[in-house]
């Protein structure tokens, strides 16, 4: 108490002292939206007393009441402000528009102008991220810089994405890039956490020379997200609601001539068979025909016999996402909260999360602390689908599939109270009615995520600022995903219905529970200084980081009650299971950037990392777990350097650059070494314990994975700045790659991590810009450009290893790009041509798999138009993805064995010539124009000849998407009469987002982007994921 | 000027706490595995136990399809077709399961050698050594040369060469040898390490005898196997099974493990692949695969009380359950068909089944009395039983195991009432002339009767190993199965000869039932070049011991 009284005297004591004598004078210089800019000159005004802000745009002078400051910086108009009574300043200035003027944030939370840097960032800003309203920041990224690669890889409530930089630095490890949210290292995971309208701005940093000083955290580049402050000072409140309504935009192409049936009759038709999932019966003829079996006392279900696609797509609900935000900000203080509910067109399925975001900074002379805390709930209720039930339903996408033509679906949703849609007398004999499956296997889930980190900065001198950070995140989740018994009918039973002979099963119960924590510590020295015509820049410091994870999962199969899903309720023995982590990584970082004149920029960078995940505990050996690399890059602004250049009206700005860096990177789990046991199958029975030895061969010691990075480009502005163009050429060298290689079964193991693959990356990037594209009168047009070229090669696996599979028919093959699809083929004669049987005229399909197409795209290209007249704004964006291919396994082979695929209605249903084949004909193959296959029905399209040939659902993956487009409306505040002066301005959207996808001829199964993965292995989708969706919303956004 | 000290005091304090975390080296040993143990911390004997049960589950689940293939059982007319299995158009992708389980099985044996050796654990030691030896012999049987001195390395060998056949043979005799002695010298306390054995060997709990019996059961049979093969010297071989003196396993001696199922969530793997799942309800196996026409007919024929007892009806039903239409079969292959749905048919008995708690017969008494039977028939054993009292005491044994009433009274019955029929009738002569007589026939038949559902590698081995020639001059007739002169099962009289040919739509007259498996497919992709050496294999390539 007594020491806040005193400090509370000084204070006023200063104040009094203020008045007409020179006193400090500190303040803060920003750009127009509130990013604080460094370096910036300030000047007492007809005098030499001068200085320069620091990282975080601030500056102290001494200076009197009335004496004029000048603030100037390169790229911004100079403004002038006088001294009041106050002692702190905060001065804005107006950007003109110029290259390389722009602050952007890279690592540590540094705020540097872009042309000292000798590497790429790219700045995404707020407008641009929420302008389609994507309720996930990452979708929101989607297209609008080159390099940058966010595949939406399912169309459900978490809305999943990949997101990769520049490709690839490993091949079977992490590939994508860190997260680093208010300049503290945060798990990619929280990305889906964040409300994109707490966000200022995100850089994209993809060149790992941009994140060196981030250490194997920040090899595959970065996203830095820096949220709002709070900027300004008069308090601001906003409110808005968007609604957002989903449909299924694309179903895979259906056949609609055959109902059910899965046999052939003498004469080569398909037979009806009122119980059959599969698709191979008869054509439609508009009949009367039954459906399933017999109900009890013989009533049977009728319909016409005729295709129902409608059906099929009503299936689908409509999906409706409804968003609620708010804020409020005012100098130093800003605090939002958001709540988003999204119901998916899985019916049932909801996703709701709900935020809250603070954040503060206070300074006192030379000392400043801030925090950000933001605390995210989400709540989840989804279809559980495959993990349950009796064996036989998969998905309920599978099941869907699995429905034939002629079935009314959407008419079987009362499947507790309706006798045709429950199991007993639902028609399909094998598998179960799907809403069965959804009301049913349910998984909820809940989550709790706190992150947050506190700041403080020290500014010991003009020249020299410690910062200390201290970021947490913690999070808690669990989930339980239940099953409620089923038990089929005697009268079922006793049809001899194929589904309730097997299909009985008790109350299931997986209860899960995990927390995990990450604590990142951050200290750091920085200077600032002049020296003449040279700038020093740099920064030593020292960063900690500890994670802990804790995970604990029971289950049973065999619950007493039936609707008791609690595992204490069980019978028999419960499955259990726990797992725990804990590392530890420490860092020393330090670099020196040197500019000389503003034109001409140096630097250099060092890391030694010391990572807990290197150590064999059994045998522990420090100078196993350290490692050091360099780094530096260079640029030089050649239209300030050569006399020539300045001041040409035509060449506004022309900078080239050049980087270098390596970087250590450990691709090993926690724990990860060491041949590991589990428990024996059954094991413990009772007392008696029993071990069985992994089949994932581990070693006792590995090396960090390093990537060696080398990179240039050119940035160019012409006209005034208002054609920009930005390229980049780069070459990645990623070598000692951690890699599984799957070996032969008889060496004791089906796979070994091994250190010793390595292969090349390079790529090029074009950002180009127009803005304004064309200005007439209040019609401004902006359009940006971004092109991607990536391709990289294996080099080597390991002595005698030549190809590794890294799962989902993605093989990494020397002298090949990293991840060619290996599949199976027919066999082929040699002029390709399929050998089909002279007898039969099947084809075989060959054992040996074949190497097929890439499976990451080669091209990138996204479109940016912004057109704004007056108070309306249009913006879209469109992007291609060219040169991969997907493999449509799951879902194009299970449509075949369906029979509801409109491949396997080819020829209705008639035997043909298999096409492009050929036949022994004793001594030679000879081209096939005869011999027709004996079925060009059932016993074709639904069997292995057909199904597990995969070339056959392997198609080109290339797209042009549609992604965003938005109007929106600022509405005038004369609107709000009965409000006056308390609206300050009020938006009203309209978006879509996902709105034309066009794909080539041959796919006609689904979205390329699709996958069953977020890892490695893209580009193959399956029946976990649900039809591609469309997304049309409505947002009202006021001011206050 | 207070508030800059403070300033400055918080500064240093910062400083001094980042660098102080700097500090210890030794705060980075933290990466002990706490979730697993690991090579470092793994015990011989914890791993034992599950080792001998995997083994146990091996043969418990791995031969559905030969099941099929030998005229036990065949696919329901519920199912859909396995057009591969049921065309015998077998492909690389076609039961890898034996090969993955049998090496990953004899990895935790080696596991167990090399850590018991460390700890002077010799009972453990030898135990896993004789083990061992069935994952290879499996792995041989079911596909000839496979990898041997060279496998299990781990990375120290990741692409294993392939041994010869005979050679592995030759090398199991010598490791089963080693086994037996190191279990015969083994010293029990209970202090030392050997002192929980008798808990651990879930199979003989510790009795060195009957170790001996099962180690020496083991020779004979792999003896047996390549009876025909020159290279393996039977007379040399049968000396030291003598001269060793514990003899085989005998009459209800049945080689089992248990370590202690408990019911269905902990059953007897045999139990939990083909009639109950884990949570008590009914396995898609039990309605999957039922009776074949042909196998059940032929235990019919014979009034086999196994399946069906003549004198007193409504007993039996050992091996077969009877579905809706009673003891009928379906045949292999059959498209489906409501006629033969599942619960039309009968399906695998109780005496299969058994139950969720039974141990798992890894040999069965009635298997070795076979075998010997056959040795003394060969006259590789020249005192004792005479062939005819081994075989039918094998066919005791066999009523026994699987729980027929009064099973010595039933086998003499069915022996009274399959007088002269030389499939039960050791001292028949041929019923048609040329056709097959007592001794030997009846000591085969009489093992496909007895070892269905219980150790099916051995009568797949059997059919392929013995020529037809071997026992009769005509070949019975419209058996148009074997690839070359592989055995055929029948009365001799009457009932068609098998095991009956899929009679699969799809099936073209050059399918014959394989002799072999093929190479995985994960061979020929990542041990390319040792499996290529192996040259084309087909289904019909030949293991060493086969020469027909």
């Amino acid at each position: 108490m007594r020491k806040i009284a005193s400090l509370f005297t000084m204070l006023m004591l200063f104040s009094a002292l203020a008045f007409g004598q020179n006193r400090v004078i500190s303040g803060t210089v920003t750009d127009n939206s509130g990013t604080p800019l460094p370096g910036v000159s300030v000047l007492i005004k007809n005098t030499k007393t001068g200085t320069a802000t620091d990282n975080n745009g601030q500056f102290r002078i001494n200076a009197k009441t009335g004496d004029v400051l000048v603030v100037t910086s390169t790229g911004f108009e100079p403004k002038e402000s006088t001294i009041g009574a106050g002692s702190a300043v905060s001065v804005e200035l107006k950007r003109v528009v110029e290259t390389g003027t722009e602050v952007v944030v890279t690592s540590l939370g540094q705020r540097v102008q872009p042309k000292e840097l000798g590497y790429t960032v790219s700045k995404v800003k707020a407008a641009e991220l929420t302008q389609a309203k994507a309720v996930n920041l990452q979708s929101g990224l989607t297209g609008k810089v080159s390099g940058l690669n966010v595949q939406s890889v399912n169309a459900g409530v978490f809305q999943d994405t990949r997101i990769t930089l520049r490709g690839i630095r490993s091949l079977t490890g992490n590939n994508q890039p860190m997260l680093i949210l208010d300049g503290v290292p945060i798990s990619l995971g929280y990305l889906s956490s964040i409300n994109p309208n707490d966000i200022t701005d995100v850089t994209i940093l993809k060149s790992a020379s941009a994140t060196a000083i981030y250490g194997p955290d920040g090899t595959n580049g970065a996203l830095v997200v820096t949220t709002k402050k709070g900027s300004r000072s008069k308090p601001q409140v906003s409110v808005g609601h968007t609604v957002q309504v989903e449909r299924v935009s694309f179903i895979p192409e259906l056949q609609t001539q055959f109902g059910s049936g899965s046999s052939v009759s003498a004469l080569g038709y398909g037979v009806y068979d009122p119980i059959e999932n599969q698709c191979y019966g008869d054509a439609f003829d508009g009949s009367l025909r039954q459906i399933g079996r017999d109900g009890p006392g013989g009533s049977q279900y009728l319909v016409t016999y005729e295709a129902r696609p409608k059906e099929k797509l009503n299936f689908w609900n409509t999906g409706l996402t409804n968003q609620t935000d708010l804020s409020f900000s005012t100098g130093d203080f800003y605090l939002s909260a958001q709540n988003v509910l999204i119901q998916g067109v899985m019916p049932k399925d909801v996703n709701r999360r709900v935020s809250v975001h603070m954040a503060a900074n206070k300074e006192y002379n030379r000392f400043k602390a801030s925090y950000s805390i933001n605390y995210t709930k989400g709540n989840y209720d989804v279809t559980a689908g495959s993990s349950f039930g009796n064996g036989r339903d998969y998905t309920v996408y599978w099941n869907w599939l699995n429905t034939p033509m002629q079935i009314p679906l959407t008419r079987f949703k009362n499947w507790r109270t309706d006798y045709w849609s429950s199991p007993d007398g639902y028609f399909n004999d094998y598998y179960s009615n799907p809403y069965f499956m959804i009301d049913n296997f349910r998984q909820k889930g809940r989550s709790e995520d706190i992150f947050g980190n506190f700041e403080l900065n020290f500014k010991a001198t003009n020249w020299l600022t410690f910062t200390y950070r201290l970021g947490a995140t913690i999070s808690n989740s669990s989930f339980k995903a239940t099953a409620a018994a089923l038990q089929y009918g005697p009268f079922a039973k006793a049809s001899g219905k194929s589904i309730a002979q097997t299909g009985d099963f008790n109350s299931q119960v997986a209860d899960n529970s995990s927390t995990s924590s990450r604590i990142n510590s951050e200290f750091f020295a920085s200077i600032r200084q002049k020296f003449g015509n040279f700038n020093l820049n740099a920064i030593v410091g020292q960063s900690f980081r500890e994670t802990n994870s804790k995970s604990v999962s029971v289950s049973s199969n065999n619950l007493t009650f039936p609707s008791l899903f609690n595992v204490s309720g069980r019978k028999g023995e419960p499955g259990a299971g726990e797992s725990n982590a804990k590392s530890r990584l420490e860092r020393f970082f330090g670099k020196i950037g040197v500019g000389y004149k503003n034109w001409a920029f140096a630097e250099v960078t060092g890391s030694y990392d010391i990572d807990s995940r290197l150590a064999y505990y059994y045998d522990y050996n420090f100078d196993n777990i350290n490692f050091f690399y360099p780094g530096g890059n260079v640029s030089v602004i050649l239209s300030e350097a050569i006399p020539a250049l300045k001041g040409s009206k035509t060449l506004s700005y022309l900078k080239v650059r050049g980087a270098y860096s390596k970087t250590g990177n450990v691709n090993l789990g926690i724990q990860d070494l060491e041949n590991t046991y589990g428990n024996g199958f059954g094991f413990p029975y009772g007392s008696l314990a029993g071990y069985t030895s992994s089949n994932l061969l581990r070693l006792s010691s590995y090396k960090p994975e390093f990537v060696i990075n080398k990179e240039a480009g050119i940035e160019i502005g012409l006209l005034k700045n208002r054609i920009n163009v930005e390229a980049t050429v780069y070459e990645q060298d990623n070598s000692n790659q951690i890699v599984d290689v799957q070996y032969s079964a008889a060496t004791g193991f089906t796979s070994a991590r091994l250190n010793a693959a390595a292969f090349k990356n390079k790529g090029l990037e074009l950002d180009l810009r127009l803005t304004p594209l064309v200005k007439l009168g209040k019609v401004n047009i902006d359009f940006k450009a971004n092109y991607t070229y990536q391709d990289n090669k294996v080099t080597k696996i390991i002595e005698g290893v030549d190809q590794l599979g890294i799962g989902n028919g993605n093989y990494v093959i020397v002298g090949k790009p990293a991840y060619t699809f290996k599949l199976t083929d027919y066999v082929r004669d040699d002029q390709g041509r399929v050998i089909v049987d002279p007898t039969t005229g099947y084809p075989s399909v060959d054992p040996v798999i074949k190497n097929f197409g890439r499976t990451q795209p080669r091209h990138l290209l996204g479109l940016n138009l912004s057109v704004s007249w007056k108070d309306l704004t249009f913006s879209a964006v469109a992007d291609y993805r060219g040169g991969a291919q997907i493999f449509t396994g799951n879902l194009g082979n299970g449509m075949d064995f369906s029979g509801i695929s409109k491949r396997s209605g080819q020829n209705s249903r008639m035997p043909f010539i298999f096409p492009n084949s050929s036949y022994w004909d004793g001594s030679k193959y000879v081209d096939n124009t005869s011999i027709y296959m004996q079925s060009g029905g059932y016993n074709f399209w639904s069997q292995a000849v057909n199904t597990s040939a995969n070339s056959n659902y392997l198609v080109s993956g290339d797209f042009w998407k549609i992604r965003e487009a938005s109007l929106s409306y600022n509405l005038p505040t004369s609107l709000f009469g009965f409000a006056k002066g308390t609206v300050k301005g009020a938006t009203f959207t309209v978006s879509g987002r996902n709105l034309f996808m066009f794909l080539p001829k041959s796919n006609q199964w689904t979205d390329p982007e699709f996958s069953n993965t977020v890892g490695n292995a893209q580009g193959v989708s399956g029946l976990d994921n649900t039809p591609p969706t469309r997304i049309f919303g409505a947002t009202l956004n006021i001011q206050f | 000027m207070k508030l800059n000290k403070l300033i400055y005091g918080v500064g240093a304090a910062v400083i001094m706490l980042a660098a102080g975390t700097g500090c210890r080296k030794s705060q980075f040993n933290i990466n002990q595995n706490i979730n697993n143990p690991t090579d470092s911390t793994v015990t011989y004997n914890v791993v034992l136990p599950a080792a001998m049960n995997a083994t146990g589950s091996i043969i418990a689940r791995q031969w559905g399809p030969i099941q099929n293939w030998m005229g036990f059982w065949a696919r329901s007319g519920t199912y859909a077709p396995n057009v591969i299995e049921e065309t015998y158009q077998i492909t690389t992708g076609f039961g890898n399961g034996i090969w993955n389980a049998s090496y990953d099985n004899a990895y935790d044996y080696q596991i167990v050698i090399t850590k018991a050796a460390q700890a002077n654990a010799t009972f453990y030691q030898g135990i896993a050594e004789i083990m061992k030896t069935m994952d290879y012999q499996m792995l041989v049987d079911v596909y000839g040369n496979v990898p041997y001195t060279e496998s299990l390395k781990g990375s120290g060998n990741p692409t294993p060469k392939y041994d010869k056949g005979i050679d592995i043979y030759k090398d199991l005799l010598r490791r089963i040898d080693a086994g037996m002695t190191l279990i015969k010298n083994a010293v029990v306390t209970t202090t030392n390490s050997n002192k929980a054995i008798a808990t651990d060997d879930i199979m003989f709990h510790a009795d060195k005898t009957k170790w001996m019996k099962f180690g020496n059961t083991l020779k004979l049979r792999l003896l047996i196997h390549a009876y025909a093969v020159g290279g393996i010297n039977k007379t040399a071989e049968m000396a030291i099974i003598t001269s060793e003196g514990s003899g085989f396993l005998g009459a209800g001696e049945d080689a089992m493990v248990n370590p202690g199922f408990t019911g269905n969530d902990k059953p007897n793997p045999f139990w939990n692949t083909y009639k109950t799942g884990t949570d008590g309800t009914t396995s898609a196996n039990d309605v999957y695969y039922k009776a074949n026409e042909w196998g059940i007919g032929y235990y019919k024929g014979d009034g086999d009380p196994r399946v069906t007892n003549v004198a007193v009806p409504g007993t039996g039903n050992r091996l077969y359950t009877p579905g809706n239409q009673g003891l009928k079969g379906v045949a292999y292959g059959l498209p489906p068909d409501a006629a033969n749905a599942a619960a039309e048919l009968a399906g695998y008995g109780p005496g299969v089944y058994k139950s969720a708690t039974a141990p798992q017969a890894l040999l069965t008494a009635a298997e070795s009395l076979f075998l010997q039977a056959e040795a003394r028939e060969r006259g590789w054993i020249t005192s004792g039983p005479s062939a005819q009292a081994l075989c039918e005491a094998g066919m005791d044994d066999s009523f026994r195991y699987l729980g027929v009433p009064n099973s010595a009274s039933s086998a003499a019955d069915y022996r009274t009432f399959n007088a002269t029929y030389p499939d039960v009738d050791y001292t028949a002569g041929p019923i048609a002339a040329g056709g097959p007589s007592g001794g030997l026939y009846t000591i085969l038949s009489q093992k496909w009767f007895a070892l269905n559902a219980t150790n099916t590698l051995e009568v797949w081995n059997d059919w392929r190993r013995v020529p037809y020639s071997e026992v009769a001059t005509k070949i019975l007739s419209n058996n148009t199965a074997a690839p070359s002169d592989k055995f055929v099962y029948g009365d001799g009289a009457g009932y068609v000869p098998g095991p009956a040919r899929s009679v699969s739509p799809q099936i073209q007259p050059s399918d014959n039932i394989p002799v072999r498996y093929l190479y995985p497919q994960t061979e020929y992709n990542y041990n390319t070049a040792n499996v290529a050496a192996e040259g084309t294999v087909t289904r019909y390539s030949r293991v060493f011991w086969d020469l027909n």
